[in-house]
């Protein structure tokens, strides 16, 4: 049963990975990182993931109520170097967290990241 | 985070700001004016003490005052707890052998951060005094106690907020009795216990921790009123892995609350008892169906926000969030208005004339008649000189 860290520590080893953390939208804080946040901060980069992650879990439109599913499973924003991925965490009670990768756009592969960094979320919280 | 060693002057008087006509500590405190210059010229004095909040005896003055709301009435919650074991030891090994000079303005307060968000309630106030101290032990109020380990909160509770107990067996991680199994093992094992017994994970069980001590101390920040105590022997049931500075802390508190008001800008659903309309939605929400049909099957009336999350065995905040999600929508309403927390202050005990003076059998006049009361308090005033 890994812990927050050893799932971040994972993290960084899929394929391009720039930093990752785990961020608790309700609040923004960073509960974990490692690697780099945008421009060398996680802290930053967590609040801004907290909008984004906030946008897709507070609108009826993405979060999907009616499928009786938790609300989103993931948030891929591409932009010009980097691919980010919001991976929310299935938690069995109201941890209302997620995981945000930075991948370097060159050296990923974003379908393969996606998988893996999903089954990390899996098991952070599953035995 | 803030280590007394960097941050305490070494020379006896740094420069003020450019703004001195009021100095910072007064601007940064809700405590009003005339309370705090005699606390600050203590400073100097009291200079190891973690602050001005512990080392005030008890305000007798103010608590025989009932009268309607005025400034002094704010100013009754600084009124904290004698000085503790802690901070008579740390007085006695580290001030040193001459008494600092007086300053003759208020202290400059060098050790709290000042920043754009001020404590706003004493609690948030005596929290940042004690962690920019590094102290260690809790602060306890009437509504709720926050942990500090070397200045950084480690846990926070409260009575009516969600433990990590309730979240992990509402959850069916684990059962109510596997829970009080690990409870005989005190304080600071429990989570040995769980991790070792296999029954959660690590991840999971920090999850937890962050959850409750988010709930708690939600409630704790808000106390404005009661005696403050700091126990510097208590020990947290649980500690954060990652510790969180105070900043930090008030920090994700207040985007916690804003992300209420966003849902639904009124805290009056936040401890009524919650009904639900059984009207058709006015909109569409983004709770999902489950936790919505739960939630509304459970409010029935009597039931409170933060019951109705021990019922359901999920977080006070996440219930909260739901519940003004739901009322925005129409789907939720407060049967009645909430029970107001702070009732208006009791009228002015009455001195009741004695009793040797009045005549026995049932009374003549009739004390409800305003002017006969007027009549008679006057009567007792004059007989008390």
């Amino acid at each position: 049963m890994p812990g927050i860290e050893e799932c971040l520590a994972e993290a960084m080893g899929i394929g391009g990975a720039l930093g990752v953390s785990l961020v608790d939208w309700t609040n923004g804080l960073a509960i974990g990182t490692a690697g780099l946040g945008p421009d060398g901060d996680h802290e930053v980069g967590a609040a801004d993931a907290t909008e984004l992650a906030r946008a897709v879990t507070q609108t009826p439109s993405f979060a999907d109520p009616d499928t009786g599913a938790p609300p989103a499973e993931d948030v891929i924003v591409t932009s010009g170097g980097n691919y980010h991925l919001l991976r929310f965490i299935p938690a069995s009670f109201d941890a209302n967290v997620f995981l945000y990768l930075r991948l370097d756009r060159d050296l990923a592969n974003l379908a393969m990241a996606r998988l893996r960094l999903a089954a990390i979320a899996d098991r952070l919280v599953l035995s | 985070m803030w280590s007394a060693d960097t941050l305490a002057p070494t020379t006896p008087a740094p420069p003020l700001p450019p703004v001195p006509s009021v100095p910072p500590l007064l601007v940064a405190s809700p405590v009003s004016v005339h309370r705090l210059v005699p606390a600050a010229g203590q400073f100097g004095a009291a200079a190891a003490v973690p602050g001005p909040y512990l080392t005030n005896g008890p305000v007798t003055g103010e608590s025989v005052l009932p009268g309607p709301a005025t400034t002094s009435v704010t100013t009754t919650p600084v009124t904290a707890a004698p000085v503790t074991a802690e901070s008579v030891t740390a007085e006695s090994v580290s001030a040193p052998p001459a008494p600092r000079p007086r300053r003759a303005h208020a202290a400059p307060l060098p050790r709290r951060r000042r920043s754009s968000c001020a404590p706003a309630t004493t609690f948030e106030a005596a929290l940042t005094d004690l962690a920019a101290d590094g102290s260690t032990g809790a602060l306890h109020g009437p509504g709720g106690a926050v942990h500090l380990a070397g200045g950084l909160v480690v846990h926070a509770e409260a009575p009516g907020a969600a433990t990590v107990g309730h979240l992990l067996t509402g959850a069916g991680r684990i059962t109510v009795r596997q829970w009080e199994d690990g409870l005989p093992l005190g304080a600071g094992r429990l989570a040995e216990h769980l991790l070792g017994s296999g029954l959660v994970g690590a991840g999971e069980l920090e999850l937890a921790r962050l959850a409750a001590t988010l709930d708690g101390a939600q409630e704790a920040l808000a106390q404005h009123d009661g005696e403050l105590r700091f126990d510097p022997a208590a020990v947290p049931a649980f500690r954060l892995a990652r510790p969180l500075s105070v900043l930090e802390l008030r920090g994700a508190i207040g985007r916690r609350r804003s992300l209420l008001d966003g849902c639904w800008p009124s805290a009056d659903l936040d401890r009524a008892p919650l009904l639900a309309t059984g009207a058709a939605p006015t909109r569409r929400t983004a709770v999902p169906r489950r936790r919505r049909q739960a939630l509304l099957a459970a409010a029935d009336g009597t039931r409170t926000a933060p019951e109705l999350a021990r019922l359901l065995g999920r977080s006070t905040y996440g219930t909260l969030l739901d519940v003004r999600q739901l009322a925005a929508a129409g789907l939720l309403t407060a049967p009645r208005p909430a029970a107001v927390p702070d009732p208006p202050p009791a009228a002015v005990p009455q001195a009741a004339p004695p009793d040797v003076l009045l005549p026995p059998g049932p009374r003549s006049y009739d004390s409800s008649d305003p002017e006969v009361g007027l009549l008679l308090r006057l009567r007792a005033a004059l007989e008390a000189l």
